[in-house]
């Protein structure tokens, strides 16, 4: 049975492609951006999570817990991930639901099950998003998600990084009906620094998909301090004129700073200001002025 | 999709319909800064009346009653109106209605200017006229009768809050649109020459005629009353425009014309159209002081007329501006309640609805020029009153529901939709013809009824409180505030082995208190038919006039009514939260539940019993697992309501039987304030959930989900209205792209999940946070309370809370 571990699946996104749709988060990804948005979903297996705002501080969790995995302080209850053995107890025992595992392993007929319930909302335009994480880096569960969803004539995009082999975007492309890919930072050194990894295959990526006439969205976080600089989005302007596919509009993602709560969740610090909020409008028309320069179509 | 690329953004959704003209912002701004008071005209004349009139049979002497008024009461001309026609001696004041109730004007005197919410200014001279004329009205009242009507065991239902139906015996009926489409073609004349046709076939040494003769007169005098009322506009005018200035002058004129006209003869102009739907609208208010009198598919019968003047060279601008003036006065007129009632009915709210849209008897799309009128004048106003409801169909064009999405954002919670799709189905199901059930209109707020053909309260007889109820099936039969035995119990739950004995003890005591609430309905519907029948309300429905009886005997087409259910949701999610804590995971026992329900979750454990309860499925999250107990739990009580018949089956009217509503107005504030803490983790005292929607911000997968929750309920069979709130922050509708996603959510849930209603509060929490603090500031903010929309600022404490709770969807 194929199978992926599927870390939040949202329904009514709209925010993710056209359309009223429900978006599929599954883990694991080769990025490690520093502003990901998902950490959990980064790492490929299923672990605890602990929700400090359901706590009741009962610790019935702890006492449950055969492992010596679970201890108390001032954050709360603090997993040790490696002794763990995901036995579920502590699950069980929790009253509200404040320790829970942070995915589930779904098949792909249960994922179905879960788009089909929202199937009267979709309409022509609305359907079913695969994000994550990374749904490249889960290709047998994804692709297998994407054909039947669009057998029984429900839309199917995927956001991806397109970080990923040929062969294997191209099998996405065939699968999907439209693919949402970020350009994050066009200089390879700042993309490496920034992501850990080479933007090289993504751009590779792009260019191939679009010559190929997929139907693409491209997406720019505006991240203070990493993207948000002038430089960068006329360097990606170039690079999107240069696909000579007009029809390829480039959309200007505001920094979210709701996020927050999951580093601490996860006691892993937050790379930003606790304070730091979007970017100003006008700097984001400044920005997309840059884009429309180029011929683009800026959203 | 064509339309959104070409349209013009706003950043103040306002802007979008314009401003009012000149003269309707100088009503508007006059209306906003007068604060009600209770005017005593109506109680002295009636009084004065019914003193005169003591030996006449009771439809007369409410005809004389009415004669009384209207040819007395104070009138006047707002200089700046171009429609006439006041329900008191000043605008927004509420007249008192003596025959219905005293004992809580009298005893509330001294407190209506210290309410914290619908507050009244009264000044002493009138304070003492009322209580002049108190003596009088002792055991004459509608609601002396009631109490004296209420069988012992029913009453104790009453007294304790269980079932409320004080509205039912404090005041009128209503709850009724009657056919102004007929008054504009015939003329009153044209019913005049109806009645007297009746009259000289009777045979009065027959019995049955013989009591039709005095409804027959009865109506004779109110038509000449009405008659009178409006050649004493007419006489107002014409004195005014002797002195008044050239233009003005010419105005009152032309009102003194159209007074003298209408609503005696057909109406040939729109402004003499709307100036005699007005006038038959204020005056049936002054019959009555039953509320949610409604409109009807104004953009249907007036359209011809609108029409016609449109041809004859009036603009689109004169057009609206008269339409501005017809909710101008709509607003004018006001209700005081008794404070036990007022928390029922936040926002001293007359649910005056106004239906646009919709379809023709031959299914095609009936919106015209007039719907959008309609929308945009009523946007401009932006008042509570008119209440504005669309009726929705699957041929209703984006261009027009973009426009009521317009209207939406202007953040005063109107237009409500009520869908086609599936209430047109339903009707002809339960036996109204074809064309009458294609032209069927809102009442009120979320309820439906043929206009001009359907009895009293289509919704609105009496309140039960489901939560309540379960637990007192819990415990045994027994109240468990009060400490009072009200039914044969089936055991407590502390004996109760398995989860079966607790959905059977719900549905033995479900069907028992739906039986009492029908013999308080049957009781107060018994002392209405015997001491207030409306009688020119009933000369506007048919078939009144053509049976020769008043509409509480059984004079109308249709006589379908509805109880309301308040609190389904917590009934569901306490279902839910029982079996599967109690009896599945066994992580909570019977004795536990128990003590953590009457201490209020005191204590540790008290708490984290409350946090187990919370985490059971909750209803609006499109889980079967709740979802199909709230359907269950109901189903009790639909199959039990269906048995019963109310006081006009079998003398007249197709129906005379029931059906199910969740339309519960405000009531799930104070219900919920005498209920103690419930097994879905809801604390004592806490509001309901109210109408149909989930339990404040338990529905937590969004939208789709609660229309999904919410479309598994047996809506077919709920035709009293399925009320379903959703909020949404102004944010959501600021960009088309996003306004197209709601459009497609509403005709999902209206094409294919055939929900009945829904309607939205676009207004941000820190809006209504900064109302509370600032009311000078938010003067003007509109809130939808249930199915209808009040001023934050006159709503209690109490209510602006739960407004403030209730989930924000983000779309």
């Amino acid at each position: 049975m194929i199978t992926a571990n599927v870390f939040d699946i949202k329904r009514f996104s709209i925010n993710d492609g056209d359309g009223i749709r429900t978006t599929i988060f599954i883990k694991t990804c080769p990025l490690r951006c520093k502003w990901c948005q998902n950490p959990e979903g980064l790492i490929p297996e299923i672990r605890l999570w602990y929700a400090k705002n359901l706590c009741v501080a009962c610790k019935s969790c702890i006492a449950a817990c055969e492992f010596g995995a679970l201890d108390w302080d001032a954050l709360g209850v603090r997993i040790d991930h490696d002794a763990c053995t995901r036995c579920g107890a502590c699950v069980t025992a929790c009253p509200t639901g404040a320790i829970r595992f942070d995915a589930r392993q779904m098949s792909v007929e249960e994922t179905l099950l879960e788009i089909e319930k929202d199937r009267p909302f979709y309409g022509t335009d609305g359907g079913v998003t695969l994000s994550g994480g990374e749904c490249m880096a889960s290709p047998a569960f994804s692709l297998a998600v994407l054909r039947e969803c669009r057998a029984r004539g429900i839309n199917a995009q995927i956001e991806t990084s397109l970080y990923a082999r040929p062969e294997v975007a191209d099998a996405f492309c065939e699968a999907t009906d439209r693919i949402i890919t970020d350009i994050k930072l066009i200089d390879p050194a700042r993309h490496r620094a920034a992501t850990g990894v080479d933007n090289a295959p993504i751009l590779e990526n792009i260019r191939r998909l679009a010559k190929k006439g997929a139907a693409l969205l491209i997406r720019v976080p505006l991240i203070p301090g990493f993207t948000d600089d002038g430089e960068n989005i006329d360097g990606i302007a170039k690079f999107v004129a240069s696909l000579g596919r007009r029809d390829i509009p480039v959309e200007l993602l505001n920094f979210n700073p709701m996020c927050r709560e999951k580093y601490e969740s996860l006691r892993q610090e937050y790379p930003f200001d606790p304070d730091q909020r979007e970017i100003p409008e006008d700097t984001v028309r400044a920005l997309k002025e840059i884009l429309t320069g180029y011929g683009l179509t800026a959203l | 999709m064509e339309a959104l690329k070409t349209e013009k953004e706003y950043g103040n959704p306002r802007e979008y319909f314009g401003e009012l003209s000149a003269r309707t912002a100088r009503i508007r701004a006059r209306l906003l800064d007068t604060q009600p008071t209770v005017d005593t005209e109506r109680a002295l004349l009636t009084t004065e009346s019914y003193r005169a009139h003591e030996q006449d049979q009771v439809v007369l002497r409410r005809a004389y009653m009415l004669d009384n008024v209207l040819r007395n009461m104070s009138i006047y001309i707002d200089p700046d109106a171009l429609l006439v026609g006041n329900q008191a001696s000043s605008d927004r004041s509420a007249p008192i209605f003596p025959e219905y109730a005293m004992d809580w004007v009298i005893n509330e005197l001294d407190a209506f200017d210290k309410r914290d919410g619908d507050r009244f200014t009264i000044t002493e001279t009138n304070k003492q006229i009322l209580r002049d004329i108190y003596p009088y009205w002792k055991g004459r009242t509608l609601q002396d009768k009631g109490y004296a009507a209420f069988p012992e065991r029913a009453r104790l239902f009453y007294d304790l809050g269980i079932i409320k139906t004080e509205g039912n015996i404090t005041s009128g009926d209503a709850h009724i649109a009657v056919d102004y489409g007929r008054v504009l073609r015939e003329g009153l004349a044209g019913y005049r020459a109806r009645v007297i046709e009746q009259q000289n076939s009777l045979e009065l040494a027959d019995f049955e005629d013989l009591k039709k003769s005095y409804f027959y007169r009865a109506i004779l005098i109110v038509l000449d009353a009405v008659e009178a009322f409006a050649l004493r506009y007419a006489a107002l005018a014409e004195e005014q425009a002797k002195s008044a200035a050239p233009e003005r002058a010419a105005e009152l004129l032309e009102i003194a014309r159209i007074c003298r006209k209408v609503p005696m003869r057909p109406a040939d102009t729109f402004h003499e159209a709307l100036q005699s739907v007005w006038l038959m609208h204020v005056v049936l208010q002054i019959e009555s002081n039953g509320h949610s009198l409604s409109y009807g598919r104004m953009d249907q019968y007036v359209y011809p007329y609108y029409k016609k003047s449109r041809a004859a060279g009036m603009s689109e601008q004169q057009a609206g501006e008269l339409l501005e003036n017809l909710w101008l006065r709509t607003f004018t007129v006001n209700k005081i309640r008794s404070w036990s009632h007022t928390r029922f009915s936040a926002g001293s709210p007359l649910y005056q609805n106004v239906t646009v849209g919709g379809q023709t008897v031959d299914g095609k799309d009936a919106v015209n020029e007039l719907s959008y009128q309609i929308l945009r004048s009523v946007a401009r106003c932006h008042l509570p009153q008119p209440n504005l409801t669309v009726r929705y169909h699957k041929g209703l064009s984006d261009e027009f529901m973009q426009e009521c999405i317009q209207v939406i954002r202007c953040g005063f919670g109107m237009p409500a939709f009520n869908s086609d799709e599936i209430i047109i189905p339903s009707f002809l199901n339960i036996g109204v013809k074809k064309e009458d059930a294609y032209n069927y209109s809102a009442i009120g707020c979320v309820e439906v009824a043929v206009p001009g053909k359907w009895g009293y309260r289509c919704t609105g007889m009496s309140f039960l409180n489901f939560p309540k109820t379960l637990m007192i099936a819990l415990n045994d039969g027994v109240d468990i505030d009060s400490g009072k035995r009200v039914f044969e119990g089936t055991g407590h739950f502390l004996g109760m082995e398995r989860f079966d004995d607790v959905m059977h003890a719900w549905d033995v005591f479900v069907r028992e208190f739906c039986r009492q609430a029908v013999i308080l309905d049957s009781s107060a519907d018994m002392v209405l038919e015997q001491e207030v029948p409306d009688i020119l309300c009933s000369a506007l429905t048919d078939d009144c006039i053509v049976r020769g009886k008043h509409l509480k005997e059984g004079g109308a087409v249709y006589d379908f009514i509805s109880d309301l259910q308040v609190g389904i949701a917590n009934l569901g999610d306490s279902l839910a939260a029982i079996k599967k804590c109690v009896y599945e995971d066994r992580s909570v026992t019977r004795e536990e539940l128990w003590n953590a329900l009457l201490s209020d979750f005191a204590g540790e454990r008290g708490e984290e019993i409350r946090k187990l309860l919370l985490a059971a499925p909750k209803y609006g999250n499109d889980d079967d697992y709740v979802d199909s107990l709230v359907v269950e739990g109901y189903d009790s009580y639909i199959d039990e309501l269906k048995k019963y018949k109310n006081t006009r089956y079998g003398r007249g009217p197709i129906g005379g039987r029931y059906y199910a509503g969740t339309s519960s107005i405000s009531a799930n504030v104070p219900q919920g304030a005498g209920t103690c803490a419930t097994p879905d983790g809801r604390h004592k005292g806490d509001p309901l959930a109210e109408g149909c929607s989930p339990t404040h911000a338990a529905d937590v997968n969004g939208p789709t989900s609660v229309f999904k929750s919410v479309s598994k309920l047996p809506t077919d069979k709920i035709t009293g209205g399925v009320l379903l709130n959703q909020k949404v922050s102004p944010s959501m509708l600021e960009n088309p792209r996003d306004r197209q996603k709601l459009l497609l959510l509403l005709r999902t849930f209206f094409n294919a999940l055939k929900g009945f209603h829904v309607q939205y509060n676009v207004v941000s929490r820190e809006t209504l946070l900064d109302a509370q603090v600032h009311p000078e500031n938010h003067k003007d903010l509109i809130v939808r309370v249930a199915g209808y929309s009040a001023f934050f600022n006159v709503l209690s404490r109490q209510t602006q809370d739960d407004i403030i709770a209730r989930t924000e969807q983000v779309l």
